[in-house]
């Protein structure tokens, strides 16, 4: 098992939501480990973090919602400024990935 | 904003935070219990998944708010019940050093208006006391008429 790629926990969370919708972190975690093929242990303790860093950044809001166990949870959903986060993370990553990309080539 | 409120709704917020944990932990062993876990089991293995509980807390709660201004609300509290308890102490301390500020500013208002400030007058190294001792026994026995001579 392997942790998350340094730098792309963001990323993933925000990619998450936006195509999953509002989620509780729980499920956040748990979807970004089954993208990954199980490959990645994402556990709320370095999640939660992260959720709270990206809120205070406005990228993202929480709302009140239900839990399966029916508990009143957190539920976290992206917001407009996330959403241009998300495209800049994304561009970002690919410019990244093509330059790395290019000096393993050579 | 959000961060400055934090400050005042530490107990609301701790709440909700161990709520949070806790629902997270209830999700994790639900699945787990799905995949064929005893319950115990499922537990236990929530927890460990989970990593540190207190750690993540301990984050959460440098995250949300100021730890530093919260630090310091927290010395001024313990300062303040500290004082309570012990009145008499109290008032002693406060009389010794107001009445040590006291002292001191009403020394320092003398020596500032005797020594520092200069005469209110334009040439004040030029001003001379003058007087005549006429007799054994006075001091200064000028006349106006004498006065106004010189």
């Amino acid at each position: 098992m392997q942790e998350v790629p340094y730098g792309t926990l963001d990323l993933l969370i925000l990619k998450t939501l936006h195509s999953m919708g509002p989620m509780h972190g729980y499920r956040i975690a748990r979807r970004i480990e089954q993208v990954a093929g199980n490959l990645i242990q994402l556990n709320q303790g370095s999640i939660h973090p992260a959720l709270i860093r990206l809120e205070n950044r406005d990228w993202i809001r929480t709302e009140r919602g239900i839990s399966e166990t029916k508990r009143k949870v957190k539920f976290y959903s992206l917001t407009k400024a996330g959403r241009k986060q998300l495209q800049a993370e994304i561009a970002n990553w690919e410019t990244t990935t093509a330059l790395v990309a290019r000096f393993l080539e050579s | 904003m959000k961060r400055f409120l934090a400050l005042f709704r530490k107990q609301r917020l701790e709440r909700e935070l161990d709520n949070e944990v806790d629902g997270y932990l209830e999700l994790a062993e639900r699945d787990l219990i799905a995949q064929g876990m005893t319950p115990e089991h499922a537990r236990l293995q929530a927890r460990r998944n989970f990593g540190g509980i207190e750690q993540m807390k301990e984050e959460h709660r440098d995250h949300r708010s100021y730890p530093f201004l919260e630090n310091l609300l927290r010395d001024f509290r313990h300062g303040a019940f500290a004082l309570i308890r012990k009145p008499g102490f109290s008032a002693v301390i406060i009389a010794v050093l107001a009445l040590g500020i006291g002292v001191n500013t009403a020394m320092f208002s003398l020596i500032d208006a005797v020594l520092w400030k200069p005469l209110p007058f334009p040439q004040p190294h030029r001003m001379v006391r003058v007087w005549e001792i006429p007799g054994a026994n006075l001091r200064n026995g000028t006349t106006t008429l004498t006065f106004l001579d010189w």
